[in-house]
């Protein structure tokens, strides 16, 4: 109960001979109550004020106003619950001198004494009461002395309100920090959760303590002490991204060397079959794997040109295993349709071929997400270690690698795995890279121009380490979303553009000008004198001599490259077939006529 | 009972027509005012003759008067030779009552204080008689009491108590009024012994007796040297005081003004959390509930001898160091500071509100 029992008047006389005092008590204790509601007010408001100078609220007049009003009411409110009564107006005649004979009086009065001394005792301090000297009374102002702390809170107030707060820089540069790593933690949320919807088959290849501390990631960020530690914190995630990335990436570069040489390759079963690596569906890949092994009775010249084509392939993918994998496949249907004994082969070969290219695809596409996300890990600790701000931030995350278009413009470069020197020259990805990307290894555009050597290409240039080295006769688009930021810490920029039509082919084109026409020895005409030409055939095999009917003998004539080479061609795969030679002999047969086309 | 009352000079005493008579028989139409205006100028009267003998000291004798009034023992502390027993001695003559002087020496034993049992063959009641001894009078002097040992010191306990005194198995009643106004010298000085609390307690006010003066000084020597000794008149008349004694109940005092002398008591109590800091530190034990009682009385009776019917803050104020400073018996501490009870009780009046 906060409202005291309240004494009234217990009688008329005594309320008349204190009428005057109990007036004056009322207007100074209303007066002192509109000083202290003020002077409250005033106190909390500029408390607050002063206290959150030293917080991030440094200037907010609006919660000062509520906390100084609120203290205003409170004070009008508990004061108007202890207006002085009756007994306190006694009480104050009887400090004014009276010697306690209001109090008697009221008391007597209050309890109804009729003794004759009770009656006496009243009689005596009402008469006191009536005559209480006026200099005693209390002032009708009271003194203007403790209105000097208004006055003085009123000063703190205005000065707090006008001078600007020192700490003000600190905290805004503590409050932009906060939300920088707020939205980096967002950002870093979403490319975690981006990782943890890939397909369980994608998954297996994310280590387990790698999903756990991603899982943490954007709760070390957003708790971090400054954007230094939220950036190595992102910076480490990336790195072990990264580590998880180069073992995955022999891997997504053959997957991405076979899907470019198939999806441009003449064969429309190849094509197929790149179409079904990019989308990474195995039952596809498997049912087009499965129909090579129809072709063997087709003719032995297509059968020829799909070994020629997964020959090239071969080539193509880093991987020795694989690449012996196409060969077999390759060799196995030069020599289908003869015997039993082949197909059983070329089935199996196949149906090995299905499997491993759809962990293949797998592959391929964990690590382009990997990628995605490890560039986008590097992006953010670029852009907060470069000062970025929230939405600067934020933005940065959206560009990152998250975009599909991007990846999809980014696998057009891979097609460049050229090898031509001249051919490199203008494959970088045009994309705008934010900031220079240094030649480190971890560009974003890692999705694209994957067969880049050439990781210097970014430098300087904004675009993305790995994109775009593109070249070569082919065309490839070297344009993948470059974004560049480097393992150096330079810059954190992320490219936001998607894969366009690729640029780095005309390197290729300049670069060929020598073969507009060539000698094609085989078109010279007429027979030659037979000749013999001394030494072992094979190894292991016996024999001194081989004899070569159509050696030409005739000077030829020159015709056009692109004339010419299929037929060159046409028989070093015919001779191949007749004559197998050592597996890197046969390599560079291949290689060569490869590095032609 | 013996009959001892033959040996005690003006023993039976009658009650005067005063106004206090008047104000028991008939208290709706006793004349409250005429009332307290007699005593007043009564009470005037006495202290103007107890000044025409006592040079100064005008606050000891305003003490003990009132002490008298609410029917109290004083005990009177100060040097030897500074009127403790002339004023004593003058206040039993003016206000008309059997008086009795006792000089407390080391070897004074409790019976010669409070009488003895004697052989009387003769006796009508058996071979022995009670003979009382010098406390049954109605002001006892009890001249440097601190020089007797605590055991005769005690003997005084049941007379200052019960207003009685037991001897031989029967109990004797003291007249009345009874006063007992004893002096002391300071502990200071050599041959004393403190007077035991239990004791203590039972004298309504202590009055701490100062040096005059140099002006009263000049007026001691000058009345007490000439060739008439100055003698007071006994002004009252048999039962006059007794009425006042009665009187003094009547006075009024509400529970604001008691409330206050609570919290005066209760701030002597080292225990008690709203004791000042020096009292907690200094005090041992504050005051019993018998102080409570002297401030009240003490407080009526000062209302009463102004005229007043009703008593007030300030007489509680007023008679509070004398009702108090006995009462607080302070720790080594306070000793070794030189801190007296006058301070703490000053402090305790300084710190507590008249209101709550």
């Amino acid at each position: 109960m906060l409202r005291r029992k309240r004494h009234d008047w217990p009688d008329r006389r005594l309320e008349e001979a204190l009428a005057l005092l109990a007036a004056r008590v009322r207007r100074c204790y209303w007066l002192e109550t509109g000083r202290l509601v003020l002077t409250w007010g005033l106190a909390v408001a500029a408390g607050v004020l002063v206290l959150f100078r030293l917080t991030p609220l440094y200037s907010c007049l609006f919660l000062a106003g509520i906390g100084g009003a609120a203290a205003a009411v409170v004070v009008f409110v508990w004061r108007s619950l202890s207006i002085p009564d009756a007994l306190k107006v006694v009480q104050i005649a009887d400090e004014l001198g009276l010697n306690g004979e209001a109090v008697t009086a009221y008391r007597l009065l209050e309890k109804k004494k009729q003794d004759s001394w009770s009656k006496f005792a009243v009689e005596k301090g009402v008469s006191a009461c009536r005559n209480l000297p006026g200099e005693r009374l209390v002032p009708l102002f009271p003194s203007w002395r403790p209105w000097r702390g208004i006055v003085f809170l009123t000063g703190i107030l205005v000065v707090t309100i006008l001078l600007p707060a020192p700490l003000a820089p600190y905290w805004e540069v503590r409050r932009a920090e906060k939300e920088a790593l707020a939205a980096a933690a967002r950002q870093a949320g979403e490319v975690v959760a981006q990782l943890q919807r890939m397909p369980p088959e994608q998954k297996e290849f994310l280590p387990e303590k790698l999903s756990e501390e991603l899982d943490a990631l954007p709760r070390t960020v957003g708790v971090a002490r400054d954007r230094r530690e939220a950036a190595r914190n992102l910076e480490r995630a990336g790195q072990e991204i990264e580590d998880v990335l180069a073992f995955l990436e022999p891997a997504e570069r053959s997957f991405r060397q076979l899907a470019g040489a198939w999806k441009n390759s003449r064969e429309p079963l190849l094509k197929e079959l790149a179409a079904a690596l990019e989308k990474g569906d195995a039952q596809e890949i498997a049912r087009l794997t499965g129909k090579l092994k129809e072709l063997a009775n087709s003719s032995q010249a297509a059968k020829n040109r799909l070994a020629l084509e997964m020959f090239q392939a071969g080539e193509t993918v880093g991987d020795p295993a694989r690449r012996e994998n196409l060969r077999k496949l390759a060799r196995s249907l030069i020599s289908s349709g003869g015997n039993e004994e082949a197909g059983e082969s070329g089935e199996k070969e196949s149906a090995s071929l299905a499997r491993d290219l759809a962990g293949l695809a797998q592959q391929a596409r964990a690590a382009g997400r990997l990628a995605r996300a490890s560039a986008a890990m590097f992006s953010l600790a670029g852009a907060l270690g470069g000062g970025n701000n929230a939405a600067a931030i934020a933005r940065t995350g959206s560009g990152t690698g998250a975009q599909p278009s991007a990846n999809a413009g980014g696998t057009g470069g891979s097609g460049g795995a050229a090898s031509g020197s001249s051919g490199a020259g203008s494959a970088a990805g045009s994309a705008p890279g934010s900031t220079p990307g240094s030649a480190g290894s971890s560009g974003a555009g890692g999705s694209a121009g994957a067969g880049g050597a050439s990781a210097d290409a970014g430098a300087g240039e904004g675009t993305g380490g790995r994109a775009g080295n593109s070249g070569g006769t082919r065309g490839g688009s070297g344009n993948g979303p470059g974004s560049g930021s480097g393992n150096e810490g330079s810059g954190g920029g992320a490219g936001t553009g998607a894969g366009g039509p690729g640029t780095g082919g005309q390197g290729a084109a300049t670069s060929g000008g020598g073969y507009d026409r060539i000698y094609a020895p085989h078109l010279l005409g007429g027979s030659g004198q037979e000749t013999r030409v001394s030494g072992q055939i094979r190894l292991g095999q016996a024999g001194t001599e081989t004899s070569l009917p159509d050696s030409p003998v005739e000077l030829g004539a020159i015709r056009p490259y692109r004339e010419v080479l299929p037929l060159y061609k046409e028989e070093a795969i015919n001779s191949l077939s007749s004559a197998p030679l050592p597996p890197d002999l046969e390599s560079l047969v291949w290689q060569y006529f490869t590095s032609l086309e | 009972m013996p009959d001892y009352t033959g040996s005690v000079e003006n023993q039976e005493v009658k009650e005067a027509p005063s106004a206090g008579a008047a104000g028991e028989s008939d208290a709706s139409r006793e004349d409250v005012p005429g009332i307290l205006e007699g005593v007043k100028n009564r009470i005037k009267e006495m202290e103007d003759a107890i000044a025409g003998v006592i040079v100064g000291q005008e606050e000891v004798v305003h003490q003990v008067l009132t002490a008298l009034l609410a029917g109290g023992h004083v005990l009177l502390e100060g040097v030897p030779g500074l009127g403790k027993t002339a004023l004593v001695r003058t206040v039993a003559r003016v206000t008309g009552l059997t008086f009795r002087r006792i000089q407390f020496t080391p070897d004074l034993m409790p019976a010669d204080i409070t009488g003895t049992q004697i052989f009387d063959e003769k006796g009508a009641d058996g071979p022995f008689r009670f003979s009382p001894g010098p406390v049954f009078a109605n002001i006892v002097l009890a001249d440097e009491i601190n020089r007797a040992t605590p055991k005769t010191q005690s003997a005084l306990l049941e007379a200052m108590q019960e207003r009685t005194v037991t001897s031989g198995g029967l109990t004797y009643p003291l007249p009345e009024p009874f006063f007992v106004l004893a002096t002391q010298n300071p502990l200071e000085m050599e041959g004393t012994y403190p007077l035991p609390e239990a004791q203590l307690d039972r004298f309504l006010f202590k009055i701490n007796v100062s040096y005059p003066s140099a002006k009263e000084l000049l007026a001691i020597a000058d009345r007490t040297t000439g060739a008439a000794e100055p003698q007071a008149p006994s002004l009252l008349a048999p039962g006059e005081l007794r009425g006042w004694l009665k009187l003094v109940r009547r006075v009024v005092v509400v529970e604001d003004v008691i409330d206050y002398a609570v919290r005066l008591v209760l701030a002597t109590q080292p225990d008690n959390p709203r004791a000042p800091e020096r009292v907690r530190r200094f005090v041992r034990y504050g005051s019993s509930p018998r102080g409570l009682q002297a401030l009240v009385l003490g407080a009526r009776a000062e209302a009463l001898r102004e005229g007043r019917p009703q008593a007030g803050y300030a007489d509680i104020r007023r008679v509070a160091p004398a009702a108090l400073r006995h009462r607080l018996i302070l720790s080594y501490e306070a000793a070794a500071e030189g801190i007296g009870a006058d301070e703490l009780v000053a402090e305790v009046l300084e710190t507590v509100p008249v209101h709550q």
